[in-house]
């Protein structure tokens, strides 16, 4: 089967599934972050996809304007990974853990 | 062509499976590593050179790094003995991310998504191939049209670096 814009849609779809998976089970909170980088990414591959191929709406396409908001995307990644890390670094000084379970101070 | 996306996809998909499988941090940022080279690799599929560039510097290269960073400064030896799933509530998110996969994958070949004609308007291969290269055609839309949420990020990026400066200061967060 040629590989056509849905191929690349299910694999951004797996792969976010599998972020999904991931950012729940997981305790370790920079694993967590690791995790929305890997959704982030997946919806990455989605912007560029339709960028290439044309979806619904055939007046709207313009080859260049999914690659932009992707670029946006990478750039919010980088924002929030140094801010998420820099929380955890702090959140590990104070109370010497990074497990969320053990953050449940709004819980009670 | 088609193998190359399958080798990528696959190489990506495994690699994702072992940032979520893998019991040791480090070796799940080293997973992640290869989930963001093989996605660089679709994106030059997908005529997306500059991005796939750039996914490899700033993603593979910066981030990934500042990862690595943080981890190696968090004691490695105690985050291994940590418990590192949560046991009880893993079959109810592989079940409802089944239930998601299983709506996404039918709606997205039940659409008229697949039509799998290339984009027609402005900014199609030709034109890009007539520009220069993709790094041109993009710095033309990025400077012209999108100007404005071109600033706005760059301000997005000048907060988040001050926070976290400020976030690391000394003092902060100690009892």
């Amino acid at each position: 089967m040629h590989v056509t814009l849905i191929h690349y849609l299910i694999l951004s779809a797996i792969m976010f599934g599998i972020g999904v998976v991931g950012f729940i089970t997981r305790k370790n909170m920079v694993i967590v972050l690791m995790c929305i980088e890997l959704m982030l990414n997946a919806a990455n591959i989605n912007f560029i996809a339709f960028a290439k191929y044309r979806g619904l709406y055939e007046g709207m396409s313009n080859q260049l304007s999914g690659q932009v908001m992707s670029l946006f995307v990478i750039t919010i990644a980088a924002a929030e990974a140094a801010v998420g890390l820099a929380i955890i670094i702090v959140l590990f000084r104070s109370r010497k853990t990074i497990n969320v379970d053990d953050v449940d101070l709004l819980k009670h | 062509m088609d193998f190359v996306f399958y080798l990528f996809g696959i190489t990506g998909l495994v690699s994702a499976v072992g940032v979520v499988a893998f019991r040791n941090p480090i070796h799940s940022a080293l997973a992640l590593v290869a989930a963001l080279f093989s996605t660089a690799g679709i994106y030059i599929l997908l005529d997306a050179e500059f991005l796939a560039v750039l996914e490899v510097i700033i993603y593979a290269g910066a981030i990934m790094v500042l990862f690595l960073f943080v981890l190696m400064c968090l004691n490695i030896r105690e985050l291994k003995a940590l418990p590192q799933f949560n046991k009880k509530i893993r079959p109810f998110a592989i079940g409802i991310t089944a239930i998601f996969l299983v709506d996404m994958v039918y709606l997205i070949t039940k659409s008229q998504f697949g039509v799998g004609e290339l984009a027609t308007g402005k900014y199609t291969s030709e034109q890009v191939a007539a520009i220069g290269s993709n790094a041109k055609a993009l710095g033309q839309v990025l400077y012209t049209r999108y100007l404005l949420p071109f600033e706005a990020i760059s301000l997005l990026l000048l907060v988040a670096m001050i926070g976290a400066i400020l976030l690391m200061k000394e003092g902060l967060g100690r009892k």
